[in-house]
Parts: C-alpha cells; sequence; structure tokens
C-alpha cells in the first residue's frame, strides 16, 4: 500500500512538473513578438509620440478609415498612449492615423509634429497652425 | 518575485484568519483567500492612488498586514509552518487541479484580449498604473471608454505592472487565467465538503468543457471576476447560515460588497442579495449588522469613486425620465428581450435549463430560498435596464446577454447542483456553536 502511495506521489510530482513547463512555455511564447497583434503594433508605432510629448495631456483622434474601423483604431490608440487622453472631440493636438491605401485626410490648417508608420498603417500628430 | 512571495504569505495568513474566524475548514477557504486577497489587493492600490502614497509604501503595508495577521495566527497557535500529511496531500492536489484546468485552457488565451479588455479594462489599468496621472482618465472625452466602470480589475492589474515595473500584456492574461481556475476548483470543493463528489466532479465538467464559458473568461472582460465573487457569496452565505460562526457573515458581507467594485451589474446584485438579505434575516439584528460591517469598506470605496471621479452612466444619466414610460410601454421590447435571452440560454447556457428541468422533476423546493430571490431579482433588474436602455435595444441585449447570464451561470450551477444532490446534512455541534455565537452577540 505505502509503494503505491509513493508511486502515485511521484505520478502525481511528475505530472504538475510538465504541467508547468508546458503552461510557463506558453506564457513565454505569448510575451515573444511573434505573438504581437494589431495593440502592440500600435504601440511600437506610436511609442515615439509617447516620450516626445509626454506631458501633452489630451489628443483628438481622426482615421481615414471607415467608422467601425475608426473605432477600433481609437481604443487601441487610447490604449498604447494612456495616460494619454486621447479622445474624438476636438482638441488643439490631433493623431490622425491612416490606411494607405486609401485617400489621406487633409490637413491644410495643421502643421506636423512628428510622423511614422509600419506596414498596415502610418501616423502624423499634427498642431492646428497658429 | 519579492511581491508574488509576498501575496503568496498573505494568502495563506487570509486562508488561517478564514478558517479560524469564520470556521470555513477545509480546502475551501484557499480559493476564498484568492478572492479576498484580490479585494484587499484592489483596495489597498485604490487607496494609495486616491491618498498619495507611494507604491513602496502598499508594498511595505501588505508585508506588514502579512506579518501581523501570521504572528497573531501563530501566536494563538492556530497557524503553523510545518505542514501535515493530509494538507500536503491536499496543496499537491489542488496544485494538479488547477495546472490541468489550465492546460485545457491554455489554447485560449491570447494578448490584450476581446474588445472590452483593450477598450476599457486594461485601458483603465494603463492609466492606474501611473500613480501621476492617473485620474485623467475621469473625464468625460474618455466617455467611449466607460470611465464610471468599478476599477477592481483594473487596479489589480495596475499594481502587478507597478510590481514587474513594465505594463506587459502577461499580466492581465494571468488574472484571467487564475479568476477562471478559481471557478470550477471554487464549486468543486463547495460541493465536496457538502459530501457531493459526484456534483462537485459534475460542476468541474460543465465549466471545463463549456466553450462559452472559457471564451469569455480568456477575454480578460471582468465578467468572469464578477462571476467568482457571485458564487463565492452564494458559498459563504450557505457555510454562514448553517455551519459558520458569526464572522463569516462579516466574510459574506465583504464578499457581497466586493462584487460591486467589480462592475455597475455587481452593485446591482449587492443591492438585490443586501435587501433579500435584510428580508430573510430581518428578525437577526447580529447577523444584518455583521453583514453590513463586511460591506462598510467595499461601500466606502465604491462611494468615493461614483461621488468623487467616476462620470455619470450612461445607462442611466441620459436625462430622459419622459421618454422612460414610452419604453416601457412598448410591448415589443419586451419579446425581444425575452426572445433573445431565451435563444441566450438554449444555444450556450443550456445546461441550466436541463438543471432547472432535473429540479422540476425531482420536485425539489428551491423557490422560499434566499439564492432563489436574488438571482431572480437580478435577472429582472437586468430585464429592467434593458428596458429602459438609450441604446439601441436590438444591438445592446445581442452584445451583452450573454455576459449577464455569464454572471450568474456558475453561482447557479453550484445551487442547482446543491439542490439536486439534496437537503444539506448539519452538523450539529457546529450548529450549537453558531447558535451560541447568536446568543453572545445578541448579548
Amino acid at each position: 500500500m505505502r509503494i503505491w502511495r509513493r508511486f502515485s506521489y511521484i505520478i502525481v510530482s511528475v505530472l504538475l512538473v510538465w504541467f508547468s513547463i508546458v503552461i510557463v512555455k506558453k506564457y513565454k511564447r505569448l510575451s515573444l513578438p511573434q505573438s504581437y497583434n494589431e495593440v502592440d503594433s500600435l504601440s511600437l508605432m506610436l511609442s515615439d509620440v509617447r516620450t516626445a510629448y509626454p506631458t501633452v495631456s489630451t489628443i483628438s483622434f481622426n482615421s481615414n478609415t471607415d467608422t467601425g474601423r475608426k473605432g477600433v483604431l481609437y481604443f487601441k490608440s487610447a490604449l498604447a498612449l494612456a495616460p494619454i487622453v486621447v479622445t474624438l472631440d476636438e482638441s488643439d493636438t490631433t493623431l490622425l492615423l491612416n490606411d494607405p491605401a486609401l485617400p489621406a485626410l487633409p490637413r491644410e490648417d495643421y502643421e506636423c509634429l512628428l510622423s511614422g508608420g509600419n506596414k498596415n498603417l502610418n501616423y502624423t500628430l499634427v498642431r492646428v497652425k497658429r | 518575485m519579492l511581491i508574488f512571495l509576498l501575496l503568496v504569505v498573505f494568502l495563506f495568513s487570509i486562508h488561517f484568519l478564514i478558517r479560524t474566524s469564520a470556521r470555513l475548514d477545509g480546502m475551501l477557504t484557499y480559493p476564498l483567500a484568492f478572492a479576498l486577497v484580490l479585494a484587499m489587493v484592489s483596495y489597498g492600490y485604490y487607496l494609495s492612488l486616491v491618498f498619495g502614497i507611494g507604491y513602496e509604501w502598499v508594498f511595505a503595508g501588505f508585508t506588514a498586514l502579512s506579518g501581523l495577521l501570521c504572528f497573531q495566527l501563530f501566536k494563538a497557535g492556530k497557524a503553523t509552518l510545518s505542514l501535515k500529511q493530509q494538507d500536503f496531500r491536499d496543496i499537491l492536489w489542488l496544485l494538479v487541479f488547477a495546472l490541468t484546468i489550465t492546460m485545457l485552457f491554455r489554447a485560449r488565451i491570447h494578448r490584450w484580449g476581446d474588445w472590452d479588455a483593450w477598450a476599457i479594462w486594461n485601458l483603465h489599468a494603463k492609466f492606474l498604473a501611473d500613480a501621476d496621472r492617473w485620474r485623467q482618465m475621469f473625464t468625460s472625452k474618455m466617455a467611449p471608454t466607460h470611465p464610471d466602470y468599478p476599477l477592481m480589475l483594473p487596479s489589480v492589474v495596475a499594481f502587478f505592472w507597478r510590481a514587474s515595473g513594465t505594463v506587459s500584456p502577461v499580466v492581465p492574461m494571468l488574472v484571467s487565467n487564475l479568476v477562471y481556475v478559481a471557478v470550477p476548483i471554487t464549486a468543486f470543493l463547495a460541493l465536496r465538503r457538502n459530501g457531493y463528489l459526484l456534483m462537485a466532479v459534475v460542476s468541474v465538467a460543465i465549466f471545463v468543457s463549456d466553450h462559452k464559458f472559457k471564451e469569455l473568461a480568456a477575454s480578460q472582460y471582468a465578467d468572469t471576476l464578477l462571476a467568482l465573487f457571485i458564487l463565492v457569496a452564494f458559498i459563504v452565505y450557505s457555510e454562514a447560515k448553517s455551519v459558520g460562526r458569526l464572522p463569516a457573515f462579516v466574510l459574506l458581507g465583504l464578499f457581497v460588497g466586493s462584487s460591486s467594485w467589480i462592475k455597475n451589474e455587481g452593485l446591482l446584485f449587492f443591492a438585490v442579495f443586501s435587501v433579500t438579505f435584510l428580508f430573510f434575516h430581518r428578525k437577526e439584528p447580529a447577523r444584518i449588522g455583521l453583514f453590513l460591517a463586511g460591506a462598510a469598506l467595499p461601500l466606502c470605496v465604491l462611494l468615493h469613486f461614483k461621488l468623487t471621479l467616476a462620470p455619470p452612466n450612461d445607462l442611466i444619466h441620459e436625462g430622459r425620465s419622459g421618454s422612460m414610460l414610452s419604453l416601457l410601454l412598448q410591448p415589443s421590447r419586451y419579446l425581444l428581450i425575452a426572445g433573445q435571452s431565451f435563444r441566450m440560454l438554449v444555444t450556450e447556457y443550456w445546461v441550466l435549463l436541463v438543471l432547472m428541468g432535473g429540479l422540476l422533476v425531482t420536485r425539489a423546493r428551491w423557490t422560499n430560498t434566499l439564492p432563489f430571490w436574488v438571482l431572480t431579482l437580478l435577472l429582472a433588474g437586468y430585464f429592467a435596464v434593458y428596458l429602459t436602455t438609450p441604446h439601441d435595444l436590438d444591438w445592446h441585449v445581442r452584445n451583452s446577454v450573454d455576459r449577464l447570464l455569464h454572471h450568474v451561470y456558475p453561482a447557479a450551477v453550484y445551487l442547482l447542483l446543491m439542490r439536486w444532490a439534496g437537503p444539506r446534512t448539519m452538523q450539529p455541534s457546529l450548529v450549537e456553536q453558531a447558535k451560541d455565537d447568536l446568543v453572545k452577540i445578541s448579548q
């Protein structure tokens, strides 16, 4: 009986170690760049905004995409730039996210502060001309 | 790593505290302690932000609290460092159990979660992780991200982000993983504690095989956390009422009150539970007093948040009292809500229908109990919110009815399985002890 108990402890311990390794590996894989999604790519793309304008408290948001996609990009940009407030209301400084395949938003009344992009999107941080 | 070790110590000290003060012995105290640690971390972190206390002091506070609890418990001889063989075996099984459930869940875990996770919960957490600028979140400019939502989940995530020194998506993934695992474990241990081993196994099978439950748990929304607290509230109520000592009612108040700090729906749960509790125990002022004492801390924190920081809620503060009546008088709205809810029940939550059908067959009585009335009134409350919603009703119901049912799902499964298994057998000695406590408090 005692031998069986010991044997069951060994089996359980082996299971514990095996499961732990598999789960840790899963989390490790999720933290690697190959698991990155759009939130991460936006976060990387907008990192310059975060470092160059950390004191700007509010940035308004606009995009040349359709309404549904604009909503998605707004929330993801808000997460990427927080604790900067990203709003859909008017503001002095505006973040324009453009899909290069679509016509760009007009920006004659604005001066460009910063711009950049990745293979799917590009961004321009603009301010109303004074 | 240090914070992780500290929280393990904190968890064990809370576990011993629950075990000794509320007389909730056995393994069930581990998931209860886990839920309580989450709540305490959240309150501690939120209050540190409100009062401008540095993170290192929060850390020191938890260390001191754990140390004090351990010291008191060791001094009183109620806790010991040497594990008995039974304890060791129990903890080992619990670990294997938790890891097995995680293995079945791991394929669904993904970075940043689903829509509401990155649009609301993780976004709020990112604000809270910045001790200097966290108040910027509470502005009408952020209205689409619902800054009026309670902050338990975001503050827990922010606490660990501050601990790790980086805003990593691993933290919300881990939190959602742990919360998911806690649900079947809690239901299993509660049912097994009552001697219903078969029902305990059935409950685990339900939660582990239910793809909708896993999908919502992996979404990193606060809904599963609320579901856990609702489940825990009913379990603690059952224990407190039958075999627990009076301090268990403080614990009950704490859990029920804390549900209001998770989501606005939790606030409705708190209101409904409290009113029903007051009604069912109207002749027992000691129990009512202790319940309210337990709910005091969560309520104070919530009131501070709602009165000083949170902007108005979009479902309530629309200034449309005149149009409310016309909404209530449209039969098509009732039909739409009932139809969508029933469709969701049949397609995703059919287990509940099967279990309820079983109750009808076995003719088990349930309607005269507190849990039945709480769940019924809660669902009625959800119905009323839908009826008066300022949003497009079809869109609103379609996008949220699954999550509303998710809130009550674990608790309903647990309660229905308890009823299926038959009446609970009380241990006479513990009933006597509870009566003694009641007499002492009354005096």
